[in-house]
């Protein structure tokens, strides 16, 4: 059977074979140039054959070959070399280092390692010292501004806050959609949910799953960013793939590694406010009501309510190493503990990770790899929200009371205002805690059935629950009678992948890699939600304590079953093509739909190879690279057809209701299609590289929740309609602009731009709102439109080009600007996504000393600062400063008809007051006014001062190397944008409603300090 | 050869068990929480639309009951939907088109096929009672390309002219003839324990189907006066029971609060959206009409923390303006509508009776009179109010003034006091054009958005324009619907 099935994988292959001449036992050892290491694992391969062996531990290698045969010496990260025998038995050779040529090797699906320049998509590589140098304790943060064409948002900065990435633009219509590419951890892919508390994501800023990665496990990150170069991962990964590789032991002596790191966090940019008002009403004071009263008399302290309620924040981070092994086994293990107090009086987080992986080299055929990680996060963190929370009562609280005096002798809140909460108060009185309990577990076989032949299986768990505790006390305004959930949500994938590989030699250029297998995908994700209202007793955080239960069940299971294959053909080490097919079935589709293919193809040509430009010192390296893929993505669970639920007992009555959304019984995988040209070029002997890359995607048959009129009897519509359009233009450089013995200077920039167009919609369908609870401004997708535009009410203005007055406010009878009418109507104001965005990082190094830094460039983005209304209709934001005044609003007033306009400068005197700012239509409907705003930055994202301690200070101890670092994250922005810092997305990390900011906790500047020890 | 067909045999069983194996693992896409269609029943889906009724009648008044000026809003409401600020009822839209309505659709479809005429017949006049509701908001609205699910994505709307003249005359016509049908043998199709109003009696049904009949009528009358005779015909075969015992309403529980005790009774007064408003309260408090009558459901409606007087709050007022700082008086839980067990009414004794008195004033004054005073006692007493205190209200000479003497205005001022939160009376108010003649003291909110005048329809809900384009296009909320040109 085993045989039959080589035979089978062989058809299309040609054996050659090979006589061999006179051959002797070679012996050498190879050694690095840098130090004079032995290097072990170097391969050592006959040219034009494929009889390899590698170097031992002790860089020692022994190889059968002939007078004339040639020795390929290559190793990751070294100038490859070539020796010719001769007549010698004993080659030694020295291997010099070098970090960017043209052996660089990527890990791409299925953790298949291959050269950078075999590949026909973009990919990029994000190493280990990259992501932990910024000391973010969420893998996530530290590619901020690292990676072209990837938007990473966090949803703020309360303790172990999620974050979201995207990769070029969102390709799904459906609001609720992942849009996320999927998180391939040693081959085997695991969840970076973000698991959301109710239907609204405002109220807690949960953390997404891939945060509970300890940073300092990984070896690289590669971002495979387009379908081409996820096709085998299947429809997971069809908005690309962030592929982690851990770190592994090395042969050798045992090595250990101490890092430990405590921070200083805080909050650096707040709303501004007005101090010359006190609280009051229309100028006269009333104490209980806010800032709307006479002016602030002299002696009387004013506070501002932010700089009293933030503090510094501490997250201390220690991870220890161990890691070593010999020729056959090595291992690598890791624990790792984090702890964070928030910004928030009464916020934490911690995450514990304890990781075991190995290899074992049972025999010359057989390999095993595995590796358990454990990890254990959560915390507390207060409830914030865009109607009620933290941060809204503390946008709302006066400036002449002093909000850290919130209590009472008896232990009540003391407030002055009974219709906001006390600040402090309220995080101290409702807040979500959340426990993790994560094992993800993988085992890995390969068989080396001949030199061309291997077979390789790797499964897969990953397994969470997450027990979350909200508590909302007795007495809150938001719960007068106290409430509390308990939600325990379980989480368990399964993954299988199979695959056999066949690589061959066929005379001296060709390479032929051809892969087939078999992968299978389980996922049963159950959440339990209990809720109690009406708590018997104040003050008892406990779930027994509540009069009336609701329990609810949300079970959602899915099954993948995918085959694939892969063939690549290479020329020459020069020009490389690969054609990739899947097939998947799908339990979530129609059994009539739930097979699907897609293919994918790429071509990539190292065009200096041909023009023989290797050694040419201006451009030494040029490659095109083209693809086209197509990658089919499934629905959610239980989409399909009708269902009805049981409502909660009435007076013992249990009702039934058919449910208000219907999914079509002939729904198709949604499929995208993708294009991708690019480049990648190293001039000056590669000190100079740049790569460019140009990407259309084509989504089409997205499955959407399509909204239907509440007339039809359901409110959504599950059905395949619409096709959005992406087009990215990606670049990256990088620059080594001096190297020296001591000192080296490297930059790197990178800068990107995607573009999204609706090219049509489902039918009947004129347009899906994201997000209506914002009133004002929302976000509305419509044909022709681009996904994350943003519709509103603008002044009107003169749109008369030749008007002396064009552009300018057109004012109304009454003396003020004008909101168009009726309401019914929207017009576009701007988009949620940047025009571009880009980073531009610098390391300088001298000596022992480094220094890097990394900025953050975001051009346009319209962002809805939702809470500001609380600034302005309290009168304590700094806008309102201009009240009880009398002005005239700069623009024209018609004095002509409304048909044929004249316009005249509008000279009509009118008050400023309380009630201006409180109604709608002069001032909150305008976005000019009303939280909307640019969210351009620039933003120095990292900066990172490190010194490694002179090893003639370390020679007689027992320590090999150490350095000590000051980071700080986030340490300047600059932006046009008034309030918080606009990064922190008030939807969180889950959630496709990019733009909405300003009610979560706000994003801080971290200050770390750091110590690195190796022995 | 015999070697070979084993060989293909072993590999078409291996094949076949890992198809089967696959295929096993595919099918798993049954939501285990959830009931099929085959599973539901119609006594669970009227237990549930029972439900969505009640909540869209209290949907209709929780900001709507500014319109009848019941109310003025209050703290964060403060000058917003009482000032006339767009609004669009986009709760009960959600309540009635999108809850009640299908699921009664439902309901009266599988009671037909399965011959149940006593279901079929509630279905329908649900159906009716939410359509009417919510055509005297909306006026024009979808309903007979409307619950076909998503063949029918965007239902085209229906001129309210249709809606009365048509629709909802079958609606209200079939229910009474469905409920007059003999019941079913088989106790699987007879109403039963689920039925949240009224435990199964049929007859208390039959008499809200009249009453909904005689409510429809009398909306009518304003347009063609013949139809006067035919509400008072219904009138008097509608509910009868001066206690409000079998009045159509759902009671809420210690477990399910009342919605008006979530909405406003409980919260603190920090945090209410509305306050009753000074009209409703100078009726009842001797400064109105009522000169100096004190109505005794004062207290049963009002709570002004036992002050000495009640004062409403002014309508479109900011805090301080147009004496709104004087107000005192509050829906809590102490109230009748504020407690958390009140009931939400649909449709009362007292609303048929003054329905029977307006019907009949133009031809029979002492019937007229008759009903106009059964309906004040009824209301009293539903409200508990002691029956000392009923007889001394109703034998004031303000009230009891004989038949000779018995105004319109006496009448719907009557029945604007009874039925309070409902907002039926905002289809009277409009029926008469807010007429000072029949409203006296009711002047339009002091910041008024639109203008000068009165409101007089609902902007369509904010969802509904985004998701359907055959959305009439309407100015503003002050142009008349049909049934009041």
């Amino acid at each position: 059977m085993k045989k039959k099935l080589l035979l089978f994988i062989t058809v299309g292959f040609l054996l050659i074979s090979q006589t061999f001449a006179q051959q002797k036992t070679i012996t050498g050892k190879v050694t690095s140039a840098e130090d004079g290491s032995s290097i072990p694992g170097v391969s050592v391969k006959i040219k034009g054959t494929s009889n390899v062996v590698q170097t031992g531990t002790d860089g020692m290698y022994s190889i059968k070959a002939s007078t004339n045969d040639v020795l390929i010496f290559s190793y990751v990260s070294m100038v490859t070399q070539e020796k010719t025998v001769g007549s010698t038995t004993n080659l030694d050779v020295v291997l010099a280092p070098d970090s960017k040529v043209l052996t660089e090797v990527v890990v791409t699906a299925l953790g298949i390692k291959q050269q950078k320049r075999s590949l026909g998509y973009a990919t990029q590589d994000i190493k280990a010292a990259d992501i932990t140098n910024t000391n973010q304790s969420n893998v996530l943060n530290a590619l901020k501004g690292k990676a072209s064409g990837v938007q990473i948002t966090s949803a703020g900065g309360a303790a172990g806050s999620g974050s979201r990435i995207q990769i070029r633009g969102i390709n799904s219509l459906n609001p609720s959609a992942d849009n996320q590419p999927l998180f391939v951890v040693d081959g085997i892919p695991i969840s970076n949910n973000t698991d959301l508390i109710g239907i609204n994501s405002d109220n807690f800023q949960n953390p997404n799953r891939a945060g509970d990665i300890n940073p300092e496990d990984i070896e690289t990150m590669t971002i495979l960013k387009g379908p081409a170069a996820s096709v085998l991962y299947g429809l997971r990964a069809a908005n690309g793939a962030i592929i982690i590789t851990t770190k592994s032991g090395k042969a050798g002596k045992p090595s250990f590694n101490f890092k430990s790191s405590v921070s200083f966090d805080d909050v650096t940019k707040t709303p501004p406010i007005q101090t010359t008002y006190g609280n009051g009403n229309g100028g006269a004071y009333v104490p209980s009501v806010n800032s709307w009263g006479p002016k602030i008399e002299g002696g009387i302290p004013v506070y501002n309510p932010y700089d009293v309620f933030f503090k510094t924040g501490h997250q201390t981070q220690n991870s220890f190493t161990f890691s070593g092994g010999n020729d056959n086994a090595t291992y690598f293990t890791s624990i790792s503990n984090s702890e964070q107090n928030g910004v928030v009086p009464n916020s934490d987080y911690g995450r514990t990770s304890i990781r075991l992986s190995g290899t074992l080299k049972a025999s010359e055929k057989f390999k095993f790899e595995g590796s358990a990680n454990y990890i254990n996060s959560g915390g507390k963190n207060p409830r914030t929200g865009i109607t009620s929370g933290t941060i809204f009562y503390l946008m709302r609280h006066t400036n002449t009371v002093n909000p850290a005096d919130y209590l009472n002798p008896d232990g009540t809140e003391k407030t002055y205002n009974a219709s906001i909460q006390n600040p402090f108060y309220f995080t101290e009185n409702a807040f979500l805690k959340d426990n993790v309990n994560r094992v993800l577990g993988n085992l890995g076989a390969e068989f080396k059935a001949n030199d061309w032949l291997t077979f390789n299986y790797k499964a897969g768990i990953d397994n969470y629950t997450d027990f979350r505790q909200i508590y909302n006390e007795k007495g809150l305004l938001i719960s007068t009678l106290g409430s509390m959930t308990e939600q325990r949500i379980s989480y368990s994938e399964v993954n299988s992948n199979f695959y056999a590989r066949a690589t061959k030699q066929f005379g001296e250029k060709w390479l032929v890699n051809f892969l087939l297998g078999h992968s299978y995908t389980h996922i049963n994700r159950t959440n339990l939600s209990l809720n109690g209202a009406q708590a018997v007793v104040a003050n008892v955080e406990s779930i027994n304590n509540y009069n009336v239960y609701t329990t609810l069940t949300y079970p959602g299971k899915k099954n993948i079953i995918g085959v694939f294959g892969d063939l690549n053909v290479s020329y020459d080490n020069t020009v490389f093509l690969s054609v990739t097919g899947r097939n998947d079935w799908s339990s979530t589709l129609p059994k009539s739909n739930r097979s699907f293919f897609y293919p994918s193809t790429s071509l990539s040509y190292v065009f200096t190879e041909t023009l023989g430009m290797q050694q040419n010192d201006i451009f030494n390296f040029g490659k095109l690279r083209l693809s086209y893929a197509e990658v089919g993505k499934d629905a959610d669970p239980y989409q399909i057809g009708e269902y009805y639920s049981t409502l909660a007992a009435f007076d013992g009555v249990s009702g039934v209701r058919r449910d208000i959304k219907i999914g079509s019984e002939s729904l198709r995988p949604e499929r995208t299609k993708g294009l991708e040209v690019g480049g990648e070029f190293h001039f000056f002997k590669s000190r100079l590289t740049l790569d460019a890359n140009y990407a259309i995607l084509n989504s089409i048959d997205q499955i959407v929740p399509v909204p239907v009129s509440y007339a039809s009897g359901y409110d959504i519509f599950v059905t395949n309609a619409g096709k959005i359009r992406n087009k990215s233009l990606e670049f990256l450089l990088t620059a080594t602009v001096v190297k020296s013995e001591d000192f080296r200077w490297d930059l790197n920039a990178n800068w990107s731009r995607t573009k999204g167009r609706v090219l049509s919609m489902p039918p009947g369908v004129n347009e899906i709102q994201f997000n209506p609870e914002s009133p004002w401004v929302k976000q509305i997708i419509k044909t022709g439109g681009r996904p994350g535009d943003w519709y509103g009410w603008p002044y009107t203005r003169v749109t008369d080009q030749n008007s002396q007055y064009n552009g300018q406010l057109v004012i109304g009878d009454d003396g003020y600007p004008i909101i168009p009418q009726p309401l019914s109507n929207n017009y576009l104001i701007g988009n949620a996504y940047p025009d571009w965005t880009g980073g531009l990082g610098s390391t300088l190094a001298y000596k022992g000393i480094t220094f890097s830094f990394m900025f953050n460039f975001r051009r346009g983005g319209d962002v809805f600062d939702i809470p500001k209304t609380q600034r302005f209709s309290t009168g304590i934001g700094a806008e309102t400063q201009i009240r009880d005044t009398q002005v005239i609003f700069k623009g024209v007033k018609n004095i002509g008809t409304p048909q044929a306009p004249v316009y005249a400068p509008n000279d009509k005197q009118v008050l400023i007051d309380q009630l201006f700012y409180a109604n709608s239509f002069p001032y909150k409907l305008a976005p000019e006014n009303n939280g909307f705003q640019d969210a351009s930055w620039i933003r120095l994202q990292n900066v990172s001062l490190s010194y490694e301690l002179p090893k003639s200070w370390l020679n007689k101890s027992f320590i090999k190397s150490a350095s000590i670092s000051a980071t700080a994250n986030n340490l300047w922005l600059s932006t046009p944008f008034i309030g918080f810092d606009p990064e922190a997305s008030a939807y969180g990390a889950g959630s496709n409603s990019v733009g909405y900011v300003g009610s979560g906790v706000p994003t801080t500047r971290s200050i770390f300090l750091g110590l690195n020890v190796n022995f | 050869m015999k070697n070979i067909s084993f060989k293909v045999f072993v590999a078409l069983i291996t094949a076949s068990v890992i198809f089967g194996a696959c295929k096993k693992q595919l099918d798993i896409n049954d939501d285990p929480s959830r009931l099929t269609p085959e599973q539901a029943t119609i006594s669970g889906l009227l237990a549930s639309t029972i439900q969505f009724t009640a909540t869209s009648f209290f949907n209709a008044g929780q900001y709507g009951d500014v319109y009848p000026q019941y109310l003025a809003g209050f703290n964060s409401y403060e000058a917003n939907i009482d000032s006339y600020n767009p609004y669009g009822f986009d709760n009960i839209w959600e309540s009635a088109y999108r809850d009640a309505m299908p699921n009664l659709k439902d309901l009266i479809q599988r009671s037909e096929v399965s011959g149940a005429p006593q279901y079929s017949g509630i279905g329908k006049l649900l159906l009716a009672l939410n359509l009417m509701q919510c055509t005297d908001l909306w006026g024009d609205l979808p309903y007979k390309e409307a619950f076909k699910g998503p063949s029918v994505p965007s239902p085209t709307y229906d001129s309210q002219q249709d809606i009365y003249t048509v629709s909802l005359k079958e609606l209200l016509d079939g229910a009474i003839a469905d409920l007059n049908k003999p019941v079913p043998t088989n106790v699987a199709l007879q109403v039963g324990a689920t039925d949240l109003a009224f435990k199964g009696v049929i007859a208390s049904w039959k008499k809200a189907a009249y009453g909904a009949r005689a409510r429809y009528y009398i909306n009518l009358s304003t347009k063609d006066p013949s139809n006067a005779i035919k509400a008072a015909d219904d009138a008097a075969l509608a509910i009868d029971d001066i206690t409000g015992a079998a009045d159509l309403q759902v009671k809420y529980t210690q477990d399910k609060p009342s919605p008006w005790y979530t909405n406003l009774g409980q919260p603190a007064i920090a945090t209410k959206q509305h306050r009753p408003s000074y009209f409703i309260v100078n009726l009842m408090n001797g400064t109105g009409y009522f000169n100096a009558l004190i109505d005794p459901r004062l207290p049963k409606l009002f709570d002004n923390a036992g002050a000495a007087t009640y004062i409403g709050r002014p309508v479109g007022a900011l805090s301080t303006q147009e004496g709104a700082s004087l107000a005192n008086s509050d829906i809590t839980e102490k109230t009748y509508y504020g407690a958390r067990t009140s009931p939400v009414p649909i449709l009362t004794y007292a609303e048929v009776q003054f329905i029977k008195a307006e019907a009949l004033f133009a031809t029979n004054k002492d019937g007229a009179y008759t009903a106009y005073l059964n309906g004040i006692k009824g209301n009293m007493q539903k409200l508990g109010v002691g029956t000392d205190d009923i007889n001394k209200y109703v034998n004031d000479p303000l009230i009891s003034k004989g038949s000779a003497n018995l105004t319109l205005t006496d009448v719907m001022l009557q029945k604007y006091i009874a039925l309070f939160l409902q907002m039926e009376t905002w289809t009277d108010m409009r029926r008469y054009q807010y007429s000072n003649t029949i409203y006296p003291g009711l002047i339009p909110p002091f910041k008024n958005l639109l203008g000068t005048g009165y409101v007089q329809r609902a902007k369509y809900a904010d969802n509904e324009p985004g998701r359907n384009p055959n959305v009439p296009q309407v100015a503003n909320q002050a142009v008349k619907l049909w049934l009041f040109n």
